[in-house]
């Protein structure tokens, strides 16, 4: 039997050489594999159905939803990497009010346990000009089904819930 | 008897697409109790038959043929069942596990099987034909990787396993498997190749 060890770690040569900002820690990767054309198209679909304000980015399979946007889409992360990745890049938790947020600071989603399941890169903020909640739009790939541009909390249930932002901008006034 | 609606549930091309928007293995790891479907498969393999129907179905799946640097086309499905045969079977789930590490094109498997493969064998529950056991305790075969290229120390563990050679990818090595032979209480030896990646 075979077993490969170190898979995604620093010394697999398949993996991306790939480093925390503050360069204290290699992240773990892999690369996936792009799935066929008529295998996406059926994959895709019951992600749209979920929403009709989903809408089908990239039929891309080779990154994951942290790959998306701690590695600008070349590879999939190990999630056991993210908090450590998440302190060491500066990242820091923004309040619960999406008069805070930004485009490009980070939705995490979590399942209920408190553990990360999700992110997503929030887009765009659209405001509701009869003083609704703004809308929140977030790009994320959803595992090995593509990438997507959907509303904050229109995600496939296997996702989670958004539970935090956290962003990297550095305010003068903060 | 696992019915055969249960197992085109799993293998269809939707259940993949629902279940395959997580992240990672771990994520699938996660999900899985709360999927219906794999709830209820659960459900049947309280059988021991009904768990080796299982292994003989993924192993039917594994032997499809898959394109050329293509994904296997079952592969959500085969993690699905290593998964479940892992929480019921230790043996089976090995067994399976153990075939799936000469496939090509599977994704999501590739973690379980490595963890499975990985994780010392407490005992084993194969059919055993004595009435009387003599039962020793687990030896700890715990592989541990190090970042040293030093042969002693990329593999090290308590008790074994003992290095029989090692190339510049490969590393062979012997370890006792006592507990799998419980039955008649002696000792097997067990050969377990390790493909190390390194730079």
């Amino acid at each position: 039997m075979t077993i490969i060890l170190g898979c995604g770690t620093e010394q697999d040569p398949e993996a991306l050489p790939l480093y925390t900002r503050r360069k204290r820690s290699f992240i773990r990767n892999v690369q996936r594999k792009q799935l066929p054309r008529e295998v996406i198209q059926a994959r895709t679909q019951p992600n749209l159905r979920i929403d009709h304000r989903i809408q089908l980015l990239s039929c891309a399979t080779t990154y994951n939803c942290y790959g998306l946007v701690f590695a600008s889409r070349r590879t999939c992360i190990s999630e056991d990497d993210i908090p450590r990745v998440l302190h060491d890049d500066g990242y820091r938790t923004l309040p619960w009010d999406a008069a805070t947020w930004r485009p490009g600071d980070l939705m995490l989603y979590s399942d209920g346990s408190g553990q990360i399941s999700h992110v997503g890169e929030i887009v765009r903020i659209e405001q509701d000009l009869l003083g609704g909640d703004p809308a929140v739009w977030i790009i994320s790939a959803w595992g090995e089904t593509g990438e997507y541009l959907h509303p904050v909390e229109t995600v496939s249930h296997w996702l989670g819930r958004a539970f935090r932002v956290v962003s990297q901008r550095i305010s003068y006034d903060s | 008897m696992i019915p055969e609606r249960l197992f085109t549930a799993i293998e269809d091309p939707i259940f993949s697409a629902s279940v395959g928007v997580v992240s990672t293995t771990h994520r699938l790891e996660a999900v899985l109790p709360r999927v219906p479907e794999v709830v209820e498969l659960l459900r049947h393999l309280s059988y021991h038959e009904d768990a080796e129907e299982l292994l003989l179905r993924a192993e039917r799946l594994l032997l499809v043929d898959v394109p050329p640097d293509g994904p296997h086309p079952h592969d959500l499905p085969l993690a699905v069942y290593l998964w479940s045969l892992d929480l019921v079977s230790e043996h089976l789930a090995r067994r399976l596990a153990e075939r799936m590490t000469v496939r090509r094109g599977l994704w999501w498997p590739q973690t379980l099987a490595a963890r499975i493969l990985a994780t010392p064998t407490m005992a084993s529950d194969a059919p055993v034909s004595h009435e009387s056991h003599i039962l020793y305790p687990a030896p700890p075969l715990t592989i541990q990787r190090a970042a040293t290229n030093s042969s002693s120390s990329i593999l090290r563990s308590s008790r074994g396993p003992r290095l029989v050679s090692m190339t510049a990818r490969q590393i062979t090595l012997e370890a006792d498997t006592q507990p799998q032979d419980f039955s008649v209480g002696r000792r097997a030896t067990e050969n377990l190749t390790v493909r190390v990646a390194a730079r």
